[in-house]
């Protein structure tokens, strides 16, 4: 299988890698999320016990808590959070999160916007290079 | 999209109002720039999320804006502090973990904050108006306030509320906007019994499907006949955990949703969902987790604080019970610091500490680390908390409604 190449929109821009987690249920980081090890503790949720550190996060986006862009900082400040965020609804929650990392502790998070449809594509794919401009080239 | 901006915005970008002020436009002006927002507008008032949750991160970010001299420029109170206030808690809270919420408190009374300290603002604070421009955090409290009141928020990050806070400013965008209030899916009750319609269980378990149905978009509730405040905080709550509900219509009900044509601003649903009691019962199954795995050992009301209505129920409940008899499990009423001068007045706080209940003033359960693990099965009346007790507290969760978690309080056997 070759490599795709996905044009997002960055919402945080910035370059990096890394294996991919993928889920079309959106998650709430707070309640969802555990701010010390980064395991996804949302008992109802299909990717419950897995883990966000250095993963390309891929999904819709938030739900619930307007406290997600806490968690991520804070995932992000012990340097356990995920390397990037891809989402396919408008995202405000965890882009927050991302920008005052970047803001006040020089911590880049890109944080990229998708079409609905492209987040089934990234099923088939186990990693992903993310660039400032917002491509995305997922590998398998 | 190119962002305009005023003179006074332009100051508050070049530092000229203070530091804070100024990282806090940078934080807007990106969000803006994020949203397609073309200009900011001025806002009223802010509830501030971002105390509630303690971080190593938070901390150093609030204390931060206190030392580049940030003060708020709007009227900004604040949801819950991770400690209850009551100092019952101190010996196992630990002197480390305190002075961690000490600094988090003194960093946000000096930001110059109202320091209310509760989850459910609407139930004490001055209220904006119908229409009314605001900026507030806390999932439940903004669908709350845009829904019930028709004041205007969007669904605000924790963060984002400081520098709305600190700025009087935020991007003109998303719920602010009339046009973006329309319903876009329709829940239409089918046959649902008036005494089921009548109980705050029918709100948690309507609110929880509303939620989990609609995601993102605006729902309309069609067939409500009459709600009280209480109900439509339960209701709120629910939706806003369950999904990511910051709006919602009820026909008849809510300011905004006079008429179906209102609600959707004469435009038709993009769905339409047939709610009957079937659907419901299956809501109500869903917020229980594991309720047979073992025997209920926590009681908890007041997820959002406690209204002085439930506590005045659980006050009548407890009124047929002997002076003497003490709780047989944990129980657990969250309220704010307000509520608790007034209970302490009326001596209801007396009536329910001398039963052996537990108070939880000025905080919340799911932010007090030293109490997660007391429990290992709640019941509850509060759709919010069942919806996130069995990941934050690790614990299963039977669902009642006060009379029944009073009742099992008090050692009753209650079929749920």
């Amino acid at each position: 299988m070759n490599s795709l190449e996905i044009m997002g929109k960055p919402l945080v821009s910035g370059k990096t890698e890394g294996s991919l987690l993928v889920t079309d249920q959106p998650l709430s980081f707070w309640g969802g999320v555990n701010q010390f090890t980064s395991e996804i503790v949302d008992r109802r949720h299909e990717l419950s016990g897995s883990f966000l550190k250095d993963k390309i996060f891929i999904f819709c986006g938030s739900k619930g808590s307007s406290t997600g862009s806490m968690v991520l900082l804070e995932l992000l400040y012990k340097g356990i959070g995920p390397k990037a965020i891809i989402v396919t609804d408008q995202e405000i929650i965890l882009t927050m999160g991302a920008i005052i990392g970047q803001e006040i502790f020089s911590i880049v998070t890109p944080i990229i916007q998708i079409h609905h449809e492209d987040l089934y594509k990234t099923c088939n794919f186990k990693y992903a290079h993310i660039s400032p401009n917002g491509l995305l080239t997922l590998c398998p | 999209m190119t962002l305009r901006l005023t003179k006074s915005d332009t100051k508050m970008i070049e530092g000229k109002s203070g530091g804070a002020a100024q990282l806090a436009m940078k934080v807007i002006v990106k969000l803006a720039g994020i949203v397609n927002a073309s200009s900011l507008i001025n806002i009223k008032q802010v509830h501030i999320d971002a105390c509630t949750f303690l971080t190593d991160s938070g901390i150093e970010f609030v204390e931060k804006l206190v030392t580049m001299g940030g003060k708020v420029k709007v009227p900004s109170h604040t949801n819950p502090l991770p400690l209850n206030l009551t100092n019952t808690d101190v010996a196992i809270a630990g002197p480390q973990y305190i002075s961690k919420v000490e600094r988090v408190k003194n960093a946000y009374l000096a930001l110059g904050v109202i320091p209310t300290w509760t989850c459910a603002p609407y139930q004490e604070v001055k209220l904006p108006m119908l229409g009314d421009q605001i900026a507030w955090g806390e999932s439940n409290a903004i669908a709350y306030i845009n829904s019930v009141i028709g004041a205007r928020t969007e669904r605000y990050p924790d963060y984002f509320d400081i520098c709305a806070a600190l700025t009087g400013r935020v991007p003109y965008f998303g719920l602010h906007k009339r046009e973006n209030r329309k319903g876009s899916i329709l829940f239409s009750l089918d046959n649902i019994p008036n005494e089921i319609l009548e109980t705050d269980t029918f709100f948690a378990a309507l609110g929880y499907l509303v939620g989990k149905e609609s995601r993102s978009l605006i729902p309309v509730i069609d067939g409500i006949k009459q709600a009280t405040c209480n109900q439509l905080k339960i209701f709120s709550a629910a939706a806003a955990s369950a999904g990511s509900v910051g709006l919602f219509h009820m026909i008849g009900i809510t300011p905004e949703a006079q008429t179906l044509i209102k609600a959707f601003q004469g435009e038709k649903p993009q769905k339409t969902v047939i709610v009957n009691e079937s659907i419901l019962q299956k809501s109500i199954d869903e917020l229980s987790h594991n309720s047979n795995d073992n025997e209920i050992d926590g009681i908890l009301i007041g997820c959002p604080h406690a209204s002085l209505q439930e506590i005045e129920e659980i006050d009548r409940l407890l009124a047929t019970t002997n002076f003497s008899s003490k709780f047989s499990k944990y129980f657990f009423i969250q309220i704010s610091p307000q509520t608790e001068k007034l209970i302490t007045a009326n001596g209801f706080k007396e009536r329910f500490l001398r039963k052996g209940g537990r108070l939880l003033v000025g905080t919340c359960l799911f932010h007090l680390p030293y109490l997660k693990a007391e429990c290992s099965h709640y019941v509850t009346s509060s759709g919010k908390f069942a919806y996130y007790a069995p990941g934050e507290l690790n614990a299963n969760i039977s669902f009642g409604s006060i009379k029944q978690c009073v009742q099992i309080a008090l050692g009753e056997r209650v079929h749920l």
